[in-house]
């Protein structure tokens, strides 16, 4: 998990060489904008700028094989979560999942999301989803690190370790 | 007359180009029939004695000394004569002086990228010379809104008005610019900022904020100012536009690659009479609102363009505001502009007239006494 600017954060999984290489180098480019211009790239923006980058080396022999999930807080727009699949197909999402047992998580999240969430909500929903995927999924996922972005910037909320569960 | 032909034979300035390298003498190998070999600079002993005999400040144009050389042989024909000769004869032929002086002359301002003694570009300068003849360009900002005003030459009554507006280019959704100086620069200069912004959308699916595509353009119209063989661009621009960070923004960008944020400003002809008077007659962006700056553009235009009556077809207006969430540009009509030039006028006859009454009463109180 990447924060790139004040608040916008990205997260990453994929090809372990990829994912460094890249998001290193979409942060350190929304770093570089904020330098030149004295303010920072809406997530909109940021978020259309790595799909460009995404998309544009995926067109060559060497394309980075990397899963992204964009958050970001815009002044005008408010939160707003981006989905980014290593085709550089970029969507915005209420909700979105990547990685190992994402499908069982999408399905409860499908079930369980209703439009005006608030945080406890989400984080029961995101409680839900762990164990779900804990109880299903073949592999022991281990800890989960969440964060979240607001109008204040990114905060830690800390690590969720789910409880193994054993097979009666 | 021999100068000009000798000035434009494709040799000659070949030749000066080669010579460029050898400004570090080399030992004297190659020689020719007594003549050094001009093209690398290197000297026979006539030569040199030659040399020594010009004033000093000649002895360091050694470039120039090859071009005396190359343009007599041009002259001698190619059968040829002994070299020692040529050369003698070169120096002191008057053509081959003249030659000598129009190089000597134009030294600093013939090439954009070489600085005068004095530290002045002088390319550059002329090219803001340049703007200072053509047509002139207002911006206004005010709180609702931002204007453009610029004075149309072309009022030729054949001229088909095939094109929508003369001066006044539409850069994106939010931006438009208006040039002053030499339109042919300035339609490179316009499609290269539509180009930047293109880009900018093309990478962020946003609009690029004002600032960003001037200063952008900038880094072009600098780099004709340092990189050789190049013209700087004579071309000076105003922007109006708006943007999520800073609202309505006007910017003046010049030749030189300079650039700055305006409330309100002026380029082109007269342009320094219009800025005094613009200083004198803005009040704050926040009180003015976009009727009372096309007002104000009427009237400065009125005072400082070099006509007895501003008409409709001699100015061309933009305004550039939001409604409901998005940037609207317009150019102004013919009966619209017609309304304020109006008010323009009423306003000055009615000055006219105080000042008559005041005149009068002054006269009528001296015979009074």
């Amino acid at each position: 998990m990447y924060p790139l600017s004040d608040n916008l954060l990205m997260a990453v999984c994929g090809e372990a060489g990829d994912s460094i290489q890249f998001s290193e180098y979409i942060a350190k480019n929304v770093q570089l904008y904020k330098m030149r211009n004295g303010y920072e790239l809406s997530p909109r923006a940021a978020a259309n700028f790595t799909r460009r980058n995404m998309a544009e080396s995926l067109r060559t022999s060497r394309s980075h094989l990397v899963n992204l999930l964009i958050a970001g807080y815009d002044k005008e727009e408010g939160p707003s979560l981006y989905f980014l699949d290593y085709l550089a197909s970029l969507n915005k999402m209420p909700f979105a999942i990547h990685g190992h047992g994402s499908l069982f998580a999408l399905s409860i999240m499908d079930k369980y999301y209703e439009k005006d969430l608030d945080f406890e909500g989400a984080s029961a929903l995101l409680m839900k989803c762990i164990t779900e995927i804990q109880k299903r999924f073949i592999v022991n996922l281990g800890k989960f690190r969440v964060r979240t972005v607001d109008k204040n910037g990114i905060h830690d909320k800390g690590t969720i370790q789910p409880e193994p569960v054993v097979a009666a | 007359m021999l100068v000009k032909a000798a000035i434009h034979h494709p040799h000659i300035g070949h030749s000066q180009q080669r010579q460029k390298p050898a400004l570090t003498p080399k030992q004297p190998s190659k020689q020719r029939n007594g003549v050094g070999d001009s093209r690398r600079g290197i000297r026979t002993e006539k030569q040199q004695s030659i040399c020594s005999r010009l004033d000093p400040d000649r002895r360091t144009e050694r470039g120039i000394l090859a071009v005396i050389i190359r343009v007599q042989r041009e002259k001698e024909g190619k059968e040829g004569r002994k070299g020692s000769r040529l050369v003698t004869h070169a120096v002191d032929n008057q053509f081959a002086k003249e030659q000598f002086l129009f190089f000597q002359a134009r030294r600093y301002d013939s090439r954009t990228t070489i600085f005068s003694p004095e530290g002045r570009l002088y390319q550059v300068e002329y090219a803001m010379e340049a703007i200072g003849h053509a047509g002139t360009c207002l911006g206004i900002m005010a709180s609702d809104g931002i204007l453009l005003a610029t004075e149309k030459r072309n009022t030729n009554k054949l001229l088909d008005e095939v094109s929508y507006s003369e001066k006044i280019y539409r850069l994106y959704d939010d931006m438009a610019c208006s040039v002053a100086g030499i339109t042919a620069d300035a339609n490179v200069l316009t499609n290269e900022l539509r180009l930047i912004a293109q880009r900018y959308i093309l990478q962020y699916q946003e609009s690029i904020p004002c600032e960003q595509l001037v200063s952008t353009l900038c880094d072009v119209k600098q780099a004709y100012t340092q990189f050789g063989g190049k013209r700087p661009f004579g071309v000076s621009i105003l922007y109006m536009g708006w943007d999520k960070h800073y609202g309505f923004q006007l910017y003046q960008s010049d030749p030189s690659g300079n650039y700055g944020g305006w409330k309100a400003t002026c380029i082109g002809n007269n342009s320094a009479n219009a800025i005094s008077l613009l200083k004198q007659e803005y009040k704050d962006d926040n009180t003015i609102n976009l009727s009372a700056a096309l007002d104000l553009s009427i009237k400065v235009l009125g005072k400082t363009l070099d006509m007895t009556k501003i008409t409709p077809d001699k100015v061309e207006i933009a305004t550039l505001t939001r409604e409901n969430n998005k940037t609207v540009m317009r150019i102004l009509k013919d009966s619209e502009v017609e309304v304020h030039i109006k008010k323009y006028e009423e306003e000055e006859a009615r000055l006219e007239a105080e000042k008559k009454k005041e005149a009068d009463k002054k006269k009528a109180e001296k015979s009074d006494k």
